[in-house]
């Protein structure tokens, strides 16, 4: 009786979670059916559950777009790069101020926090990437903003949960402080890490902002700022001075098929991350 | 302990160390690899190469910058010149333009859009053209009198016209329609309700349903300036963000008595004959087009091209339906004869020199080689031979399909509209579409209400518009939708008096008599 009981609950929780997940996926699922979708079935509005045939205008339109590859790479190496530096300062500061005894740690942590409520402002903030040559070059997009001060606290917070006997146990090994943290306490954070690493892998990869403002060279920008002008020329009917006698496909399918190609590539990453998530933090750590 | 607390603070030191270090050397790196990135800096005209650098910065006007442009590379070639261009989005370009200022690295040209260079006036960042400009004659003769007109203050001149033409949106009904009901075209308000009416009700495409509406929109409605309703407004005399002036007080379309008429007219339209789409205030671009392509709408508004351009050969609308033939109707009479659509800026953009640039002379000679007759082909159309061709006589035939490929990949042109003979041009693409020409002509010959302070751009103005334009829609639709009763019109005109309506008014009044020398007053 119990269990029947339990099984309804199930169905009904099952099928409601069904629902939620669908109503997620829908848009994303709509979105992928106009980018492959004929244009004349866009236009008439027409597209509910399935295309009337293969068509992959948008996208090859979308690709052939002067410098999409070199805009690929920059961001790849953007993001790749930009999170293991962020990684790397990010931890050595939490390790850092994680530490129970540090001298002038309060400032230091103060200080910190400061940038977290206010900025230098925009213009100074400029000058210094120009001072420091950086105007025009990808580090650009990576050190300014490679450190994220409530991030860096997070994970400074998550090494401070480790029990302190397990570096002390290193230490009485005679292991050095870089060691520990590499053996010891990075091993055991690899939640924190992936966590983080996604937040810092998807900030890098979205950069759009960042890049108008430091680029003046528009054939290194990043994928965003070059799809954002793609569809751009595109939709401007109206705003457009000119016109142009050519025409490329409706804006929709454009719009569709830029969605696809600046997500999927980063939605990729999430399955293999997840298992990190769900892992429990010192499963293993210490016994007894 | 100590030795611990030692070891973490050399972490410490390495954490913060490196956050820059990083910066420096990687930069370093950078810039061995390609000198030529920075602005206005010369040096890579070092190399033993003859050709002088230039920068251009522009907002975003939908092409694309393209490495190795082939056109921008023999534009440069002819004109002794390395182009460089950085096309910066439009929302972030004020932005960016005053980093750059503030910085002092302003590229050597930049391209401004509508008035906006009479901001940097002040900031003594950009170059004053007037005794440049006597040195190139045909710069000067390019564009009318009138355009540059617009842009001399105290006689100086800070930025080159881009004339355009003004007349850009008509008010397109289905001939077919009107045939099918044997009606015949409207040539008053009280006509058009008629005929509104019917295509609303009387089933004008024969299907049998009820699917119809007589008026809807082309695309969002995203400014008073331009809706759905400005036939209307144009009959009652006014268009409501057209500055104009009477007995020589100045006046705002959206404060006068026949404004407050026409929202009337349009409320009995949308509220009681219920011949307008009711989604008209909230739809969406790609949804109002979807609504026109498929027979749904009787007349619309919209950009010239709309019909020719987007509908028929974009969206394939003959194949939906054949039947569907466009009327263009821009003389819908009011209660006194009037009628008129909106009129646009005459120069949509303007180019700048930078004060700080090097090379002016080199730009005055850039910029007025564009405008020449090789330039202007070669920057609109590309390579003779290559991306365009031409007839026995050396004139102008057709794109190749190189030339289609790269104009549809929105690189071939963007040198085009630095300082752009858009007549020509326009010329030029009626010549090879010629089913483009009645939609062009009809929208150009309509009856303009033109905005009196056009080419003004005061500090108020900067500072309030945003706010009023948001005022002037949200009581726009307030008043169509019977939300509030027409009486309330005083409360809307108070309501925009004191967000700063008042104070752009009088802001403009000031400046344009400093600058025609006349003694206008505001009429409100």
């Amino acid at each position: 009786m119990k269990r029947k009981k339990g099984n309804a609950f199930d169905v009904a929780n099952n099928a409601f979670l069904l629902l939620v997940a669908v109503t997620m996926l829908y848009p994303f699922l709509y979105l992928l059916l106009i980018s492959i979708s004929p244009v004349r079935q866009v236009a008439q509005g027409g597209i509910l559950l399935w295309p009337e045939y293969l068509d992959f205008t948008s996208y090859q339109y979308v690709f052939r777009a002067a410098g999409i590859g070199k805009a690929y790479a920059i961001t790849i190496f953007v993001t790749l790069c930009g999170t293991c530096l962020s990684l790397i300062l990010t931890s050595l500061g939490a390790y850092v101020l994680a530490q129970p005894v540090l001298p002038g740690k309060g400032a230091l942590t103060t200080f910190l926090i400061i940038t977290m409520v206010f900025n230098g402002g925009l213009i100074p903030t400029y000058l210094v990437v120009k001072n420091l040559n950086m105007i025009d070059s990808v580090w650009a997009l990576i050190v300014p903003n490679a450190v994220n001060t409530f991030w860096l606290f997070v994970m400074r917070n998550f090494f401070r949960s480790i029990p302190t006997s397990l570096a002390e146990s290193a230490r009485i090994d005679g292991c050095s402080e870089i060691g520990i943290l590499l053996r010891i306490i990075l091993p055991v954070s690899v939640p924190i890490i992936a966590t983080l690493g996604l937040f810092y892998g998807v900030g890098y990869w979205n950069q759009y902002f960042y890049a108008v403002i430091y680029m003046n060279d528009n054939t290194r920008m990043p994928l965003q700022v070059l799809i954002r002008t793609m569809y751009q020329s595109t939709t401007g009917l109206s705003g457009s001075v000119v016109m142009s006698d050519t025409l490329p496909p409706p804006v929709e399918s454009i719009r569709a098929a830029t969605i696809m190609i600046a997500t999927l590539p980063i939605l990729c990453v999430y399955p293999f991350l997840q298992k990190y998530f769900n892992k429990g933090i010192m499963v293993g750590a210490i016994k007894g | 302990m100590k030795l611990q607390s030692k070891v973490l603070s050399m972490l410490l030191a390495a954490f913060l160390v490196l956050s820059t270090f990083g910066g420096c050397t990687g930069s370093a790196a950078e810039s061995t690899q390609e000198p030529a990135a920075e602005p206005g800096s010369a040096s890579s005209a070092a190399a033993g190469d003859e050709r002088i650098p230039i920068s251009i910065i522009s907002g975003d006007y939908g092409r694309i910058v393209k490495e190795d442009n082939p056109v921008v590379e023999e534009v440069g070639k002819r004109t002794g010149t390395l182009i460089t261009q950085n096309v910066v989005p439009n929302s972030e370009f004020a932005q960016k333009l005053n980093l750059l200022v503030a910085s002092d690295t302003l590229p050597d040209i930049v391209r401004f859009n509508s008035y906006e260079h009479f901001q940097y006036i002040s900031t003594g960042a950009l170059l004053e053209l007037t005794e440049g400009l006597s040195r190139h004659p045909d710069l000067k003769a390019v564009m009318p009198q009138e355009a540059w007109d617009l842009l001399t203050v105290n006689g100086e001149i800070y930025s080159i016209p881009n004339y355009n033409v003004p007349g850009k949106y008509s008010y397109y009904m289905r001939q077919d329609w009107l045939d099918n009901l044997s009606l015949d075209a409207p040539a008053d308000l009280e006509q058009l309700r008629e005929v509104l009416k019917a295509f609303t009700f009387n089933d004008p495409d024969g299907n049998g349903k009820d699917d119809t509406y007589g008026l809807a929109s082309s695309e969002a409605l995203v400014k008073v300036r331009v809706s759905v309703f400005m036939p209307i407004f144009g009959a009652y005399g006014i268009q409501p963000t057209s500055y104009f002036e009477r007995d020589g007080k100045a006046y705002m379309g959206a404060l006068t008595e026949e404004y407050k008429q026409a929202l009337e007219f349009c409320r009995v339209l949308y509220m009681e004959d219920k011949v307008v789409d009711p989604d008209v205030f909230i739809i969406q671009n790609d949804q109002a087009r979807q609504n026109i392509v498929n027979g749904r709408v009787g007349t619309t508004v919209g950009w010239w091209s709309l019909v020719c351009e987007l509908l028929n050969d974009q969206l394939k609308m003959k194949e939906i339906d054949p039947e569907s033939e466009w009327l263009i109707n821009n003389e819908v009479k009011g209660p006194n004869g009037d009628y008129g659509m909106v009129g646009n800026d005459l120069n949509p953009y303007t180019t700048s020199i930078s004060a700080s640039s090097p090379h002016a002379e080199k730009c005055f000679e850039l910029l007025e080689y564009l405008c020449s007759d090789e330039g202007f082909m070669l920057s609109s159309y590309g390579i003779e031979g290559v991306h365009y061709t031409v007839d026995a006589d050396g004139n102008y035939e057709d794109r190749t399909d190189e030339g289609r490929e790269a104009m549809n990949d929105k690189w071939l042109d963007i040198l085009s509209q630095m300082v752009f003979r858009v007549h020509d041009y326009q010329d030029l693409i009626l010549k090879s579409n010629p089913s483009y020409r009645p939609h062009h002509e009809g929208a150009r010959d309509a009856k303009l209400y033109m905005n009196l302070f056009e080419g003004i751009s005061t500090e108020e103005s900067q500072k309030y518009q945003a706010d009023l334009e948001k005022v002037m829609l949200d009581w726009m639709v307030k008043f169509i939708t019977g939300k509030e009763p027409i009486e309330k019109f005083d409360d809307y005109v108070a309501e925009f008096q004191e967000k700063g309506g008042d104070l752009v008014m009088e802001s403009y009044i000031a400046e344009y008599n400093t600058r025609r020398g006349t003694n206008l007053t505001s009429g409100h």
